[in-house]
């Protein structure tokens, strides 16, 4: 039976986190802390997808907000130019990322292992940045994309569910709804037998081969779902904020990623959100002390990175 | 009887192979530290841009402050920017592969990434986002029949080749320098014969940083010192790698050369902003067709 004991124990966290998500905006309509967490959501999202690369087939990905940002231009661009629907834009945000990086992995994972990985993924972002940069006419070159149309309303009967940036509930449940589905694929993914195939190649691309695996095509169908969220939910944070700059490609958006993995632990698809929730607010509370703000940022990593490989509450405690 | 047109073009094309063989010289001695560093510790210095900052910086401070004579400088800047690699790689690389056992490259890698954006924002921080000049050490230019060439950017490029030279030699004929070798190609047999790896990774880890800082320290009176001058010149260190493959410096010059080509050939035909992406490109065609590089003994 699905509501047996067992499975209440094995999905604590997503109880958790789906029950104290929607009491939030119950207990609290304070739109500065609701977009705190939506950022953290978006994060969220972001970091569990990384770790599907990262701490379930060993693909260092220094790339995933090249995805991220593709995603985000590709849904907007589509959205203003061809007038499409925002909730359409959405898939176009995961689809057109998932097809480049298809494209591009290809050649590259058949022929280069490990450490490459890292490298090759982060030339990837940074020419996707240049080319975002370069291809003003059609996405506003440095100063971005501006006045991007919002989700429109839904009906449903009496009730209809409007998202407005004067009270952004409604942005907010749908962030929650998506962190959610995320959260089910991935831990759906990575407990089916594919996720257990990823595992064997993390420890070793030959015993994967051994046993017949199909290596290749093993990482690429990490890789693409990877890819595919983080597209799609960069065309959500497209538009929700309504405004996109080339900076979501920039390597401060991977050291994002970077720390709320390293503080919720690898290979846990949680303990991104987890660390995405302390990453956004603890950013936004140094606030304070400026620039100097972004260096202090980058020795935490440095630090929690040296004394706990594998993640920190990870190993603080054995919650998940 | 040669028509005025093709003889323009004879002269932009003879201009921009020079001046493709100088630009060439930054991109090759950024390369030598960065594949030192790779084959030497298995790592991508992702944070080799910065030290090239840090040289440009050190540079314009003992110039500026001190106003002491070019030749000091370069050589106070290579021994500076050595130590802070060497503290560096002490302080947050050595701890990462202690800890992180058979898999230390994974964390290794994050600390470097992480690494290039905190050193990023720190030069913000400490020396606040302006350009900053340096007067050239040399002043004039040199005809040879049509063409020009600055003077402070042939004598940069000129001591540029000269330091790959000596790091030539360094490898090849110091002890040290065997070490390091030895230490590339079998880490196995190398602990055997009873030496230490970890001694040597702070000083591998050094030198890439002071070949890095040693051209940010020569191309501070040609370009501006900033915050963000070491961004192009750190991946152009990971272009040169590839393109050349490992296991050869005079391979990585002959890298650094091409890459000088085909960035000063794109950017006066097309436009500057395009250099990037087809150096890029050309990096990618290499990789697609011969993985191990051009000119690459190792094959990994």
């Amino acid at each position: 039976m699905i509501w047996s004991r067992n499975f209440v124990v094995d999905n604590r966290v997503l109880i958790i986190l789906a029950v104290g998500g929607s009491l939030v905006p119950v207990v609290t309509r304070n739109q500065y802390v609701l977009h705190l967490l939506i950022l953290s959501y978006i994060l969220g999202v972001l970091a569990a997808s990384w770790d599907l690369m990262a701490g379930y087939t060993g693909l260092l990905s220094f790339g995933h907000q090249a995805s991220y940002a593709l995603g985000a231009y590709a849904s907007a661009i589509s959205v203003m130019y061809l007038g499409i629907s925002p909730w359409l834009g959405l898939l176009i945000g995961g689809i057109f990322p998932s097809i480049i990086v298809l494209i591009i992995a290809y050649p590259i994972l058949k022929t280069l292992r490990g450490t490459y990985i890292a490298l090759m993924t982060l030339a990837f972002s940074l020419v996707v940045y240049e080319v975002i940069i370069l291809l003003r006419s059609i996405t506003g070159g440095l100063s971005g994309l501006w006045g991007i149309p919002s989700f429109p309303s839904i009906k449903l009967g009496a009730l209809t569910i409007v998202f407005s940036y004067q009270d952004r509930t409604s942005y907010y449940y749908l962030a929650l709804v998506m962190t959610i589905a995320v959260i089910l694929l991935l831990r759906t993914f990575v407990n089916s037998r594919y996720g257990i195939f990823l595992r064997i190649i993390k420890e070793s691309d030959a015993v994967g081969e051994s046993i017949g695996l199909d290596t290749v095509r093993l990482k690429l169908l990490s890789l693409t779902t990877a890819t595919f969220i983080a597209g799609v939910i960069g065309a959500f944070y497209a538009h929700y904020t309504q405004i996109i700059t080339p900076d979501m490609g920039w390597i401060q958006t991977m050291l994002d990623i970077l720390l709320a993995t390293m503080l919720g632990g690898m290979g846990t698809i949680y303990g991104g959100i987890a660390g995405a929730l302390a990453v956004t607010f603890l950013k936004e509370y140094l606030r304070i002390i400026g620039d100097l703000r972004l260096v202090l940022y980058g020795v935490i990593l440095i630090v929690i990175t040296i004394f706990f490989p594998g993640g920190l509450l990870k190993r603080m405690s054995n919650l998940w | 009887m040669i028509s005025a047109g093709a003889a323009y073009a004879a002269y932009v094309f003879l201009q921009l192979l020079v001046n493709a063989i100088i630009e060439g010289s930054l991109y090759a001695l950024m390369g030598v530290g960065f594949a030192l560093i790779l084959e030497g510790m298995g790592l991508f210095n992702l944070a080799h841009g910065q030290f090239y900052v840090l040289g440009g910086y050190v540079t314009y401070f003992l110039i500026a402050g001190l106003s002491l004579d070019p030749v000091t400088t370069v050589v106070l800047t290579a021994i500076s920017v050595f130590a802070v690699g060497f503290l560096i790689e002490r302080v947050t690389i050595s701890p990462a592969r202690v800890r992180g056992g058979r898999d230390w490259t994974f964390p290794g890698l994050i600390v470097l990434l992480a690494l290039s954006v905190t050193l990023a924002n720190l030069w913000i921080v400490l020396f606040g986002p302006e350009y900053r000049g340096v007067m050239p050490y040399v002043t004039g230019h040199i005809s040879l029949g049509e063409l020009t060439i600055d003077s402070q950017r042939l004598l940069s490029a000129v001591i540029t080749y000269g330091i790959i030279g000596v790091m030539y030699l360094f490898l090849s004929r110091t002890k040290m320098g065997l070490a390091i070798r030895g230490l590339s190609q079998n880490i196995e047999l190398f602990q055997l014969c009873g030496v230490t790896p970890s001694r040597f990774y702070p000083i591998i880890f050094g030198i890439g940083a002071l070949t890095a800082g040693t051209a940010g320290s020569l191309l501070a009176p040609i370009y501006y010192v900033s915050p963000a001058a070491g961004d192009f010149p750190g991946l152009i260190a990971f272009v040169v790698v590839v393109v050349a493959g490992l296991g050869s410096i005079r391979g990585l010059a002959l890298a650094g050369i091409l890459i000088g080509i085909v960035d000063s050939f794109t950017s006066y035909f097309l436009s500057p902003e395009w250099g990037y992406l087809t150096v890029f490109a050309a990096a990618a065609i290499v990789l697609a067709l011969r993985p191990s590089g051009l000119f690459g003994t190792k094959t990994e």
